[in-house]
């Protein structure tokens, strides 16, 4: 049996457990079926310790809950950027990395002279081809620079720190104060600040959904392929149906929505010759496949057929290029309400606003799936005079919606 | 490059700072890893600092325990984070910390590629009329009220308000918020008489400051409280509705219960009064698979909403 302890190897472990207990916290034990009862007490108890701040338990019946409590308005720093502070390591790992960092300073020099120092001048005895592979590791990390001389790979330690630099440039650290809580990426940033020892006191967040810290180092072997115009295999589970699936597909762009706190990866599927898209949060793991040599033709695809997306959803499976129609007629009051007409043109993603009289406006858009809208449409209830559209389910949705919603309150009556 | 990288460690981070003070007492190393760690890190984490089969990075002489390292520990910048840093560069908003010269500069210091790069993540649902964050005025308020904040100063601000009146007062600015989705700056304050006594607090936002004066008084000891209120929904299991309204409302703090039998869920959310507006058409947006409890001022308002859009139906369809 393992010993338990704090820190993990695998990330995607607990990226699930942490992200249930923050979004949803009314799950118990029993619900993450597939895991064993340890499993589930070991990836709570770290959580706990992580997150001890924000931790709550609660009794369901006799069943226990766990949950992450966090009110994004009010805080400085992500809490959730501790989980990418509890990576595993060996003794060996701590030991190379101080030694290394130290004995580096100023100095640069080859691997056996390394290996002898540590012994000579920090009492431990290493394997040369341990320290090699350190030496590696922290090269590509950015930590080390090789210089290869002759036939000699020398060492030396990288010389650009964050305090150098905030002390050059007044302002810097202000703004990395800033970006460390900006998606996607702003863990990074709370690691400068963690050199730097100070944190952010100054900038807060609305509208912030600070789960998404969960998905980026995914996002960041997305924007890698990306980058390197690669097809992808993304092993992805279905939160809604538990359903494991794969999707071998064409990386295009990311769709982030700072309404619904839902986070896309916009794609082209070489197979059925469609653009889709495939939910952050669903992505597991990521395997780079061959180079996408018509990367830059399915970019102009999605180029071409952005202006026809409401969200991410590029409709069922149509004739190519077909669109649906939105037709909405709204009452607004030009001399109390011109908030409306405001609000129809910043959140109307591109949709076209005309007066049709005085204090009646229309609003119309087409769209590849007009469903995706039906949610921003419902917030102008109150107002809309006339609504009509050529999808036929949301026209349905949209006639019953009310009545069931006027059922619920109680009607005029209540 | 790794986000997710043991030098990034939390005992890597408390270790360099118990190596920074090259002697250290048992009670010091206990009190560092106390500050610094996360609830159980003392279990194992000194024993490692301390032991005979620990990592061997401290000497036990003297009663005491010394570092093994020649000089003070110092991290350099991993290619992870100057790439970021090369990233946010390319952001509008660095503009507010950093002059065109001084970013130029900075990212040839850096001399490596962006983590990534603005166009290859589209906020689609941002609302278009933010503010404008390469306007010189506008930079010029941010960076003295961004001075204010850290002097714990007050600042006189002049700002167009809601009804389109102009207002200036001298305010003590406690919190700079932005909201992705606004694409917005707010200043959170409090705003204080001549005499220098508390009024009020507010939010103003910052593309709305028409003037900014600085003075030299400080103020040390304040409070600031936003009060909250709480709203209860009944969420129904219908068209995946638990999982997106858990989603959409993960930015509040909440507390949830799930009734397996009729597979409802019932929340509770705090918000601030100021956005009560916004958040009653957010529950609209939900359509009938969300069902406002309390408090009965907002339901109403919802009722209200609802019996106004049924009655515009029924003419529709008369």
């Amino acid at each position: 049996m393992s010993v338990y302890s704090e820190l993990i190897k695998d990330f995607g472990k607990v990226r699930d457990y942490v992200r249930d207990f923050y979004i949803f916290g009314f799950r118990t034990r029993e619900d993450f079926d597939g895991k064993s009862k340890r499993t589930y007490d070991n990836e709570k108890r770290r959580i706990e310790s992580w997150l001890s701040d924000h931790i709550h338990t609660s009794l369901n019946g006799h069943k226990k809950t766990v949950s992450v409590k966090i009110d994004s308005s009010h805080i400085f720093k992500n809490p959730l950027y501790q989980c990418y502070k509890s990576k595993s390591y060996t003794d060996n790992d701590i030991r190379l990395h101080f030694i290394l960092m130290d004995m580096l300073d100023g100095n640069m020099l080859t691997v056996s002279e390394i290996t002898d120092r540590i012994a000579s001048d920090y009492g431990m005895i290493f394997d040369i081809q341990i320290v090699r592979i350190k030496l590696r590791e922290y090269a590509d990390e950015g930590l080390i620079i090789q210089k290869k001389i002759g036939k000699t790979m020398f060492y030396a330690k990288s010389e650009l720190y964050a305090d150098t630099l905030t002390e050059k440039f007044s302002g810097l650290a202000d703004m990395i104060k800033y970006f460390s809580e900006e998606t996607p990426f702003g863990a990074v940033g709370s690691f400068i600040l963690d050199k730097l020892n100070t944190s952010n006191d100054v900038f807060t967040r609305k509208h912030a959904y600070m789960v998404h810290t969960l998905d980026d180092e995914i996002l960041l072997q997305v924007i890698d392929a990306m980058r390197r115009k690669k097809i992808v295999t993304l092993s992805c589970i279905s939160t809604k149906k538990r359903s494991a699936f794969n999707v071998t597909a064409v990386p295009l762009k990311i769709h982030s929505s700072l309404q619904t706190g839902r986070n896309y990866i916009i794609v082209y599927q070489p197979t059925s010759e469609r653009l889709s898209s495939v939910r952050l949060d669903f992505v597991k793991k990521l395997k780079i496949m061959d180079d996408c040599a018509d990367y830059d033709k399915y970019y102009g695809f999605y180029e071409k057929n952005k202006a026809a997306l409401w969200g991410t959803s590029f409709g069922f499976q149509r004739e190519f290029g077909q669109t649906e129609h939105i037709h909405m007629e709204l009452l607004i009051n030009e001399e109390t309400e011109n908030f409306i007409l405001m609000r129809l043109e910043r959140e109307g993603r591109g949709g076209v606003v005309t007066k049709i009289s005085d204090g009646k406006y229309a609003y119309d858009i087409d769209l590849f799936d007009a469903n995706e809208a039906l949610p921003w449409i419902r917030t102008f209830w109150g107002r809309i005079a006339a609504f009509e559209t050529t999808n036929p389910f949301m026209q349905q949705k949209f006639d019953t919606d009310i009545q069931r919603l006027s059922e619920m309150y109680g009607g005029d009556a209540e | 490059m790794k986000i997710f990288s043991e030098i990034y460690n939390t005992y890597f981070e408390i270790t360099e700072k118990i190596l920074k003070r090259k002697i250290v007492t048992k009670a010091d190393i206990m009190e560092i890893i106390r500050q610094n760690g996360f609830s159980e890190t003392m279990l194992f984490l000194e024993p490692k600092l301390t032991g005979d089969d620990g990592y061997g990075l401290l000497i036990h002489e003297n009663g005491a325990y010394r570092s093994i390292l020649k000089k003070e520990p110092h991290t350099p910048l991993t290619t992870l984070e100057k790439s970021w840093l090369c990233a946010v560069l390319n952001d509008r908003k660095s503009g507010l910390f950093l002059d065109t010269a001084q970013k130029e500069q900075l990212m040839e210091i850096l001399g490596i590629q962006p983590l990534f790069s603005q166009n290859m993540i589209c906020f689609f649902d941002m609302f278009t009329d933010g503010d404008n964050f390469e306007d010189p005025q506008y930079i010029d308020h941010f960076r003295k009220i961004l001075t204010a904040k850290q002097n714990h100063s007050l600042i006189n601000i002049s700002f167009q308000s809601m009804k389109g009146g102009r207002i200036t007062h001298y305010f003590l600015p406690v919190r700079i918020e932005f909201s992705a989705k606004n694409n917005r700056f707010r200043i959170h304050v409090i705003k204080y008489k001549k005499n220098m006594t508390p009024l009020d607090s507010g939010i103003i936002n910052l593309s709305n400051v028409t003037e900014t004066v600085p003075t030299n008084v400080t103020i040390e000891d304040f409070a600031y409280n936003m009060s909250k209120k709480e709203v209860t929904v009944e969420v129904i299991e219908e068209r995946n509705s638990i999982n997106r309204f858990m989603m959409e409302f993960a930015e509040l703090e909440r507390t949830s219960e799930f009734d397996e039998d009729s597979g409802r869920c019932t929340v509770k959310m705090k918000y601030s009064g100021r956005d009560e507006a916004e958040i009653l058409i957010r529950l609209l947006s939900f359509g009938p698979t969300v069902k406002v409890l309390e408090p009965p001022e907002l339901r109403q308002k919802l009722k209200e909403r609802i019996d106004t859009q049924s009655a515009l139906f029924r003419n529709l369809h008369a």
